[in-house]
């Protein structure tokens, strides 16, 4: 039995198999086969719904390969949006045959609790700086979506020593009693009257708390007063793996609590999470998911402020977005090139592309030189490069070759899944590629000290 | 069985590449139509040799073979209807080699159009041939419909830019035809394997023309209040000699549509929407433009727009290439229907479309690419409405009737596939069918390459369609002299007697003894001449220069200039398959007929082609017949296109001591966007002023006289740059020079042909083989024409010849009439499948055996 099968109907209904998906799906192009294809997957799903096959074991490789990176979508005439309706499948998929149990307390006991959570975590990053606890070393975060020891390691090179929430006192945030637990605030030197509330996705707090250490100083240097609330994870990995519930779960967690905070954008420095907390009043079920008016789905989702997930969708702004608005001094300029990837939950979902771009030009001072394909998924996709490490390593040669024609020897990006990915590619390649978020390039060139 | 012919396929095949979980197989049932069948297994072979492999393997298990290239078919091509193992050629997506000072690209059939129009745009070339799906169809399956595409009204179709191929034969053989030279010996086997669907072979390697990308590219949006207004303006835009890139007119229901998603802003009562593209030397565009913005002031235009950048050039074409997702906003699906009609025809026909979608409730919206009469009326449906595949399917079969109704044919560019099948039998009779079927048994005796598709299974299931519905008769019938051909090539036939044919006797050998002569010259009709669609209907016996007389008063002209023009017939001409050095700009006699009428062997009538610039109904037999050299079938009628003439002809002139002197200037001439008609080295014969050169680089200007102008400029730099004296104007007139640069010299001529960058030095070494050589040399085209001196060995300078020839990358074959000692050699494959069509058309040998 499907999902939300109103919303799949009418989705297939504009799939004339025209095979337009196949141009820019990364899938596609690293294995031209059309089960690695939205029109191939499309048509299983198509099958399912009308009953023609039953959900089957071996529709787990055309619907757990999508990337769910959007590009056909893109490419689309009817514009169907295969990776909700990929979302969907694995629902059903989960639904029917189960889903591993580690994945599920990860996503049902361990996401929605981070003060369970968080201890797993130190441990993980102790084993993995100290090379002793090999089982602590197993908690780290990756390793609970995928048996891929290997990979996961190779992936994650480190672990930091203090998370992004360790971090925040010493850079000058206040604790503040709230009903709902601790919030932090840093007011700013010279009041630019914005007042942020900022989202510390996981990625970022365990992973790469210098990115959001730097999204952060940045933000305080623009003059906005900074509040972060204990909130959960945004909900975009279960929603990805078909746990809808899960992520559902996590998603009215965080309406509770940020609901009630005051301030003018709720913004975040990982692209994935802002590109999530934007469409939650999609995936709280209050916009209808066949659009606004019903009809076609043409038209963006993002921001329909209906429900109380929509309105707190309409306040969310990715970092970049809000930084482009403040005035930051200009510096010199470093003469040294660099390239620019679109995180596709940046790019693609929430049609931020120019905001970084300009930013890295005139807050960083360098020299931007666009890749081709710049837009194309990197192949991490989350934890898609732990649980398909070959197309992954294939999606992210190809990303890799146009990226080192521009002769840049520096990617920047804006979300922490897309850095860990490039970084492992350009390791593993032993190309000296250096990938750097935005905010961390920003704050070095403004002189903002961060902490390791 | 199954199970066993997997098993065996994997021994040879990469893993992970045969498929055959029923899953993985249902995801090869389709293309871009709504038709499905299930494979039995699929494969992705990587290699030509993977392929002989399959192939051999297929035909030891008695299977079909269904090669599969995106698979964005819109007729059902690569469905596999009867089973079978599908050959998808999606992981053979090397380009081979990238050859850009002989304008050729190499490709395996798996290489994405827009991949490669990617990779040469870099180095200032396109692969010319633009399906809608170029961003996803594969070149593979370009060839296999003989795509079409927005710029093939300027440039041509697939069939014209497909140069060669490697081609896994039913047997598992190889058959390589063409290469990076445009002519060799044989058959015109390019023309006839492009557009098979797939029942021929399987093409695993393809040569394709490269060309230098245009100087300047111009966008215009104009908007009209009447469908009728909009026509009218695309036939006075080609009536006045300008041949635009690209034309592509959008309906009402499509403004409408396109408006409310897009806000392109389009009056939502406008009749039509016309994009114009003008492309060519910077110079002489600024005045086209003007033209062609006052035949569109005196049609009513109402909006004109021009863009003078790129953003703006998007923002023309933002509408146009929105109009597909936009109709989702009607209903969420669609089907794209393909048809053509003679371009006079195209509001008739649109209003027509539009009366049919009314009477069956279903709405149709229209694009299309107006230049050249191919519509593709969207037919849009709720595929969740439990009736509509029947109506749409009504709906799509009224529609390909009428365009028949209209003088037009069952699809422009899509293909037959199975979707139109069944319909073949209302655009071609019996025996065109059977002329048909005999020449895919001559490929495929056995039917195991795509079963299903093209051709019906009965060939005369429907009321045969000559009569009152629609069909053909074009002018009052055959004429006495055609009933006459008929008649004696039907008495040798059942006789048992030779025959062969001849028009005025340019191009004959002496007949075998006994045999019939049939005599064409009595056919001198000109049938009909459409001066608006720029086509003329004529018998095969009549000369040029009554042609001429009648194409001249509407201020037109027929682009070809063969060898003996004044004596010549244009039918001789054709089954010569001779062109002359405009080659270079209007294209040869194959690329010139849309349609021509021909008496099989066995006294047949039958018909291919036909008056629509734009046609893939059916094999190009056509094609076949072009240059066939009366061995096939007596050719007694053509349609040939024709075009305004130009403003102006000029002749510049550069004498030289040896081509050495200018292979830098035409490396750099072939490689500029200057698109002369003519460029010849010539030896031998005086020309201008300076005589006793012995060699002169001559060049053809044609055009607008701003478009001559630049390019006289452009070239008189070159010569600067390249340190040559300056050009000569050769004064007089135009066509007699070129005319007599054609003829050379009476006797046996000799024609090399050879990639581009040869030319010179072959044109070199060629003219120390013999005293008293007359030779010319067009380094545009890589074909040389070698006039013998009287009284030389035949035989020893061909093998001289070919030699030099083989050594350049090249090869040799004569004009006719081939000399009593050719020594012309096909390749072994290439003589099979030559003599193998021979025997399909000529099963008695009735005609004389092909000699090249």
């Amino acid at each position: 039995m499907l999902p939300d099968q109103a919303f799949i109907e009418n989705e297939l209904s504009r799939c004339n198999k025209c095979g337009y998906c196949m141009q820019s799906c990364p899938v596609y192009r690293a294995e031209r086969r059309e089960a690695n294809v939205a029109r191939g997957r499309n048509r299983l799903l198509r099958a399912v719904l009308e009953g023609e096959r039953e959900l089957s074991r071996e529709m787990r490789e055309p619907f757990f390969d999508c990337l769910l990176c959007g590009a056909c979508t893109n490419d689309c005439f009817g514009k169907v949006r295969t990776k909700d309706l990929m979302v969907r499948a694995r629902e059903a998929y989960a639904e029917d045959f189960g889903s591993p149990l580690l994945r599920r307390y990860l996503f049902h006991n361990l996401l929605p609790a981070p003060q369970r959570l968080t201890p797993l975590m130190r441990l993980a990053s102790l084993g993995k700086r100290t090379g002793l606890a090999r089982l602590a070393e197993r908690m780290g975060l990756l390793r609970w979506l995928s048996p891929n020891l290997e990979v996961a390691d190779a992936l994650v090179p480190t672990m930091p020593k203090a998370f992004l929430r360790d971090r925040l006192a010493g850079m000058g945030f206040r604790a503040v009693p709230h009903a709902a637990g601790t919030l932090y605030r840093w007011e700013p030197d010279h009041a630019t009257g914005l007042r942020v509330l900022y989202f510390i996705g996981c990625g970022t707090n365990y992973q790469l708390p210098r990115s959001g250490e730097a999204a952060l100083r940045l933000l305080h240097l623009g003059g906005c007063q900074i509040t972060v609330a204990p909130n959960n994870c945004c909900g975009l990995p279960p929603w990805s793996y078909g746990d809808t519930e899960a992520a559902r779960l996590l998603a009215r967690r965080n309406v509770e609590l940020l609901s009630d905070l005051d301030c003018d954008a709720i913004v975040t420095e990982c692209g994935s999470c802002s590109g999530f907390l934007k469409e939650y009043g999609e995936v709280l079920g209050e916009v209808s998911p066949d659009g606004p008016d019903g009809a076609s789905s043409a038209a963006p989702l993002q921001s329909v402020a209906r429900g109380p997930g929509g309105e707190l969708s309409s306040r969310v702004r990715d970092f970049t977005e809000v930084l482009a608005t403040l005035s930051l001094p200009r510096p010199v300029a470093t003469g040294t090139p660099l390239t620019y990837h679109d995180p596709c939950h940046l790019g693609r979902s929430q049609g931020v592309r120019e905001q970084p771009r300009k930013l890295l030009v005139d807050v960083g001072g360098y020299e931007l030189r666009e890749m081709a394909e710049a837009d194309r998924c990197c192949g991490g996709a989350g934890s898609y490069n732990i649980t398909h490490p070959e197309l992954s390593r294939a999606i992210l040669g190809r990303k890799l070759d146009n990226a080192g024609a521009t002769g840049a020897q520096l990617i920047a990006t804006a979300c922490p899944a897309c850095i860990l990915q490039l970084g492992w590619g350009g390791r593993e390649r032993g190309e000296g590629f250096t990938v750097r978020h935005v905010a961390e390039l920003l704050a070095e060139r403004q002189g903002l000290e961060l902490g390791p | 069985m199954t199970t066993d012919l997997a098993d065996n396929l994997r021994t040879f095949l990469p893993a992970g590449a045969v498929l055959e979980e029923p899953l993985q197989l249902a995801l090869y049932a389709y293309d871009g139509t709504v038709y499905e069948g299930q494979p039995d297994l699929v494969t992705l072979p990587e290699t030509t040799e993977q392929v002989m492999a399959i192939v051999r393997a297929c035909n030891a298990a008695g299977v079909p073979i269904v090669p599969r290239g995106g698979g964005t078919s819109l007729s059902g091509g690569p469905v596999p209807v009867q089973g079978g193992v599908v050959v998808s050629f999606s992981r053979m997506d090397r380009v081979l080699e990238l050859d850009y000072a002989n304008q050729r690209a190499v490709v395996q059939p798996g290489v994405i159009n827009q991949d490669l129009q990617n990779l040469v745009g870099q180095q200032g070339y396109f692969y010319a041939p633009d399906p809608a799906s170029q961003s996803v169809c594969t070149l593979g399956g370009n060839v296999g419909e003989n795509s079409g595409g927005p710029h093939c009204l300027k440039y041509g179709v697939t069939a014209n830019h497909v140069l060669g191929v490697e081609m896994v034969l039913a047997d598992g053989q190889v058959l390589r035809t063409g290469g990076k030279a445009l002519d060799w010996p044989g058959y015109d086997l390019n023309g006839l394997i492009v557009g098979h669907e797939g029942t021929f072979g399987l093409v695993t390697e393809i040569t394709c023309r490269l060309m230098p990308l245009p100087e300047r590219v111009v966008t215009m949006l104009a908007i009209f209040g009447s469908l009728q207004a909009a026509s009218q303006t695309v036939s006075d835009i080609i009536a006045a000699g300008i041949i635009p890139a690209t034309l592509e007119m959008m309906d009402n229901p499509m403004i409408r549509a396109v408006e409310q998603a897009l806000q392109a802003g389009y009056p939502l009562d406008a009749g039509a929407v016309l994009i114009i593209e003008l492309d060519g030397m910077a110079a002489g565009l600024q005045d086209q433009v003007a033209r062609v913005r006052s035949i569109g002031e005196a049609n009513g235009v109402t909006e004109f727009r021009q863009a003078c950048d790129e953003a703006e050039r998007a923002l023309l074409w933002k509408g146009r290439k929105g109009a597909f997702g936009a109709v989702v906003n009607i209903a969420p699906s669609k089907i794209c229907t393909d048809i053509s009609v003679p371009r006079t025809k195209l509001p008739e026909t649109l209003a027509a479309v539009m009366d049919i979608g009314r009477r069956h409730g279903v709405p149709i919206a229209n694009v299309f690419h107006a230049g050249d009469g191919n519509l593709h009326p969207l037919v849009l449906y709720d595929p969740r409405d439990p009736d509509i595949a029947a109506k749409v399917e009504a709906v799509d079969a009224e529609i390909t009737q009428l365009a028949l109704q209209q003088g037009g044919v069952l699809t422009g560019e899509h293909g037959i596939g199975c979707c139109k099948r069944k319909h073949m039998t209302r655009m071609f009779g019996p025996a065109e069918l059977r002329a048909m079927r005999r020449v895919r048994e001559a490929f495929d005796a056995k039917g195991r390459l795509n079963p299903g598709k093209v051709l019906p299974d009965d060939l005369t299931s429907d009321p045969p369609p000559w009569d009152e519905e629609g069909k053909k008769p074009r002018g009052n019938g055959p004429s006495a002299a055609t009933v006459a051909v008929c008649e004696r090539l039907a008495a040798a036939y059942t006789e048992g007697r030779k025959a062969v044919l001849r028009g005025q006797g340019t191009k004959s050998s002496p007949p075998p003894e006994g045999a019939e002569v049939v005599d064409l010259a009595a056919l001198d009709r000109i049938v009909s001449f459409d001066h608006e669609n720029l086509t003329v209907t004529v018998e095969a016996g009549l000369g040029f220069a009554a042609l001429d007389a009648v194409l001249a008063e509407r201020g037109q002209m027929l682009a070809l200039r063969p060898r003996f023009r004044a004596q010549a017939t244009i039918g001789g001409t054709l089954a010569a398959g001779e062109s002359g050095p405009c080659r270079l700009l209007y294209g040869g006699p194959r690329d010139l007929v849309t349609g021509l009428q021909a008496v099989l062997a066995d006294g047949t009538m039958v018909s291919f082609g036909s008056t629509c610039v734009k046609n893939v109904a059916g094999y190009a037999l056509e094609k076949l017949l072009v240059g066939s050299r009366g061995t096939l079938a007596a050719i007694v009628e053509v349609t040939l296109r024709t075009l305004p003439r130009p403003q102006t002809m000029r002749t510049l002139a550069l004498h030289l001591e040896a081509p050495s002197g200018a292979e830098d200037l035409l490396a750099a001439l072939i490689a500029s966007p200057l698109r002369p008609a003519a460029v010849e080295l010539v030896h031998g014969m005086p020309i201008g002023a300076t005589a006793d050169a012995a060699w002169t680089l001559l060049v053809g200007l044609e055009g607008f006289a701003a478009e001559v102008q630049a390019m006289a400029d452009h070239l008189a730099r070159m010569a600067r740059d390249h340190h040559l004296p300056p050009w000569q104007a050769v004064d007089g007139d135009y066509l007699g020079l070129w005319d007599r640069v054609t003829d050379l010299a009476p006797g046996p001529v000799l024609k090399a042909s050879c990639p581009l960058s040869a030319t010179a030095k072959l044109a070199h070494e060629l003219s120390g083989l013999a005293e008293g050589l007359v030779l010319r040399a067009g380094p545009g085209l890589g074909l040389l024409h070698l006039a013998l001196p009287p009284a030389t060995d035949v035989a020893a300078f061909q093998h001289g010849a070919q030699m030099v020839a083989e050594h350049h990358g090249g090869t040799t074959s004569w004009l006719l009439p081939v000399p009593e000692r050719s020594v012309t050699r096909l390749p072994d494959t290439t003589r099979d499948v030559v003599l193998r069509l021979k025997s399909a058309l000529d099963p008695e040998s009735v005609l004389p055996p092909p000699r090249f």
